[in-house]
């Protein structure tokens, strides 16, 4: 569904991503683990359109997608969320949700004042979407409320509600469980658990190996912008490449130090 | 006191439509707009030498939307390309620019000596009580320009802007085309700030460049500061309250036996001294932005319809 091919991204000197190979079929959770700093959200960006690539090719259901800028990546349907959500506070949690709605009518500011009534219903559908999604998240009691008074956790459901709003067959999440406690990790991870039950096609960065190996049906292992390692999360898991970069972590001060 | 009362409530009017489109801009988009006034000078130059040349007033008017909306579409180009602040240096560049211009060429407008005798558009209607007939013009474009920017503000648009203010990128992300609407965020804001300019052109009957300063760039801006960013009646509000401040001071120098110089000095510290109270104290001015709750979709949401 989603093929990264031979794609290079650097930064400067830093080569952030080096000729990464990824494949996500459609209708399965794939993961991207790697340690802090391997490349991760850098990849993300790089299909999400946020950032140009360097070299490679990026293609979504057979079609080239390289060079396309992030709304129009968005609408073809990859929706992507952010380690650090980026909700705008000074907006109540429903129109967080509403936000993401695709092709609204009301979006176009003279059909504002035009087909009152095809608008009525399109947001009223949208509402009741939306209060179905926040209920999932058990956020149906904040409705209300400016997204400024939530707490991390609860904008982290947020946004993984969000993203759910757009209706894109491929969902990317950028480390859904990063500073979230660990019943919200488990809670997570039932809900992504559910959102692929529905369909949805799921490329997952985490670092934490167990939160992976738990949902994930593939894994890529990234470390200094290459991939180590792709497989089953249990052989994966005994890769002696990916045990040496995981634990490595342990001791990458040490290794910069020589 | 009656003829100062209406003068201060067209004048309020007036620049309350203003803020209200850098409200637009600056409280709802996050479009930090330093340019405004010139937005009000396109429209009062271009319905003032259009009605001087004996095309009706409706016309003039129109055109002055024109040309604020193609000044808009122009200025928001870099906004993509540029940050937030960086953008806003752009804004008072074109400003300026336009200003210098029109101070510059003598054939459009007179230059620095600005037009003088604009007529006032059915004033043989009207006579003495023209002032009375122009307040009650005036605010009625207020109300419709407060209508309009509220609905806007409500609707998915508005939603959409209101994101772009706050999280640019997740809104990219979310499938939104960002230049898009931040563009015609900006000419929306344009096209209602040259109205106003053509309001306040056939109301003075005498503009020249000097009118369109940055100062009085700051001073919208100050209303909107006081008023409340995002709170479209909270920047009515600021925009009397500045109004008042900046009118009412000619009775304080009558009062106290003060030198005029002296007067006008105290009247810009004033106003410069609020702001800086508000952006310290208060930042979310004297009307926050508030909640806008959407009804609920179920069977009470139903039956309210």
């Amino acid at each position: 569904m989603l093929t990264v091919k031979d794609v290079d991204k650097a930064f400067g000197g830093l080569q952030a991503l080096r000729g990464v190979s990824t494949e996500v079929e459609e209708g399965t959770i794939t993961g991207l683990i790697g340690p802090n700093g391997s490349g991760k959200t850098t990849l993300f960006n790089v299909i999400t359109g946020l950032y140009d690539k360097d070299g490679g090719n990026i293609s979504f259901r057979g079609q080239a997608i390289d060079g396309f800028p992030p709304h129009r990546i968005a609408q073809l349907g990859i929706t992507r969320t952010f380690q650090i959500p980026q909700v705008p506070k000074r907006m109540t949690v429903l129109e967080n949700m509403l936000i993401a709605g695709h092709g609204q009518i009301g979006e176009n500011p003279l059909k504002v004042f035009l087909r009152w009534s095809a608008q009525r219903r399109q947001d009223r559908e949208l509402v009741e979407r939306a209060e179905e999604l926040l209920a999932m998240v058990d956020l149906a009691h904040l409705r209300d409320e400016f997204t400024g008074s939530l707490a991390g956790g609860q904008i982290k459901l947020l946004s993984l509600a969000q993203a759910l709003m757009t209706d894109g067959d491929m969902l990317l999440l950028d480390e859904p469980t990063a500073g979230v406690d660990l019943a919200l990790t488990d809670r997570m991870m039932e809900l992504v658990a559910g959102v692929h039950s529905q369909g949805k096609t799921l490329l997952i960065v985490e670092h934490k190996m167990q939160v992976i190996s738990k949902v994930c049906e593939y894994v890529y292992v990234l470390d200094a912008g290459q991939v180590i390692a792709s497989g089953e999360p249990a052989a994966v898991q005994n890769d002696p490449r990916v045990i040496e970069a995981y634990l490595g972590e342990e001791d990458t001060a040490g290794r910069e130090r020589m | 006191m009656v003829a100062f009362l209406v003068h201060l409530a067209i004048m309020t009017g007036i620049f309350a439509i203003v803020t209200l489109s850098l409200n637009f801009q600056v409280g709802i988009t996050g479009l930090s707009n330093f340019g405004q006034a010139a937005f009000f000078a396109i429209g009062a130059y271009t319905s003032a030498l259009m009605y001087m040349a004996g095309i009706p007033f409706v016309f003039g008017v129109l055109a002055g939307m024109v040309i604020a909306a193609l000044f808009a579409l122009i200025i928001a180009l870099p906004s993509s390309e540029l940050r937030a602040d960086y953008w806003a240096i752009v804004s008072i560049a074109a400003a300026e620019s336009l200003r210098l211009f029109i101070n510059n060429e003598k054939w459009l407008a007179e230059g620095p000596f600005g037009l003088r005798g604009i007529p006032r558009p059915l004033s043989s209607l009207f006579g003495d009580n023209y002032n009375l007939f122009y307040l009650v013009f005036v605010l009625l474009c207020l109300v419709v320009t407060y209508f309009l920017l509220e609905r806007l503000t409500a609707s998915p648009f508005g939603r959409v802007l209101r994101g772009i203010r706050e999280a640019e990128v997740l809104m990219s992300a979310l499938g939104k085309h960002v230049f898009h609407f931040k563009a015609i965020a900006m000419i929306i804001g344009g096209v209602i700030a040259a109205v106003a300019g053509s309001l306040y052109a056939h109301y003075i009957t005498f503009i020249s460049p000097e009118h369109f300063a940055p100062a009085v760039t700051f001073l919208i801006w100050t209303m909107l500061i006081v008023g409340g960013q995002g709170n479209a009646l909270g920047v009515v509000v600021g925009a009397l309250v500045i109004t008042l401040l900046n009118t009412s001071t000619r009775f304080v120098k009558d009062l106290l036996f003060l030198p005029t110089d002296l007067v006008a000095a105290l009247r810009t510290l004033s106003i410069g001294a609020l702001t800086i109270f508000f952006v310290v104290v208060r930042p979310q001015g004297l009307f926050p932005e508030r909640r806008r709750i959407i009804p609920q979709s179920s069977k009470e949401g139903a039956n309210s319809c």
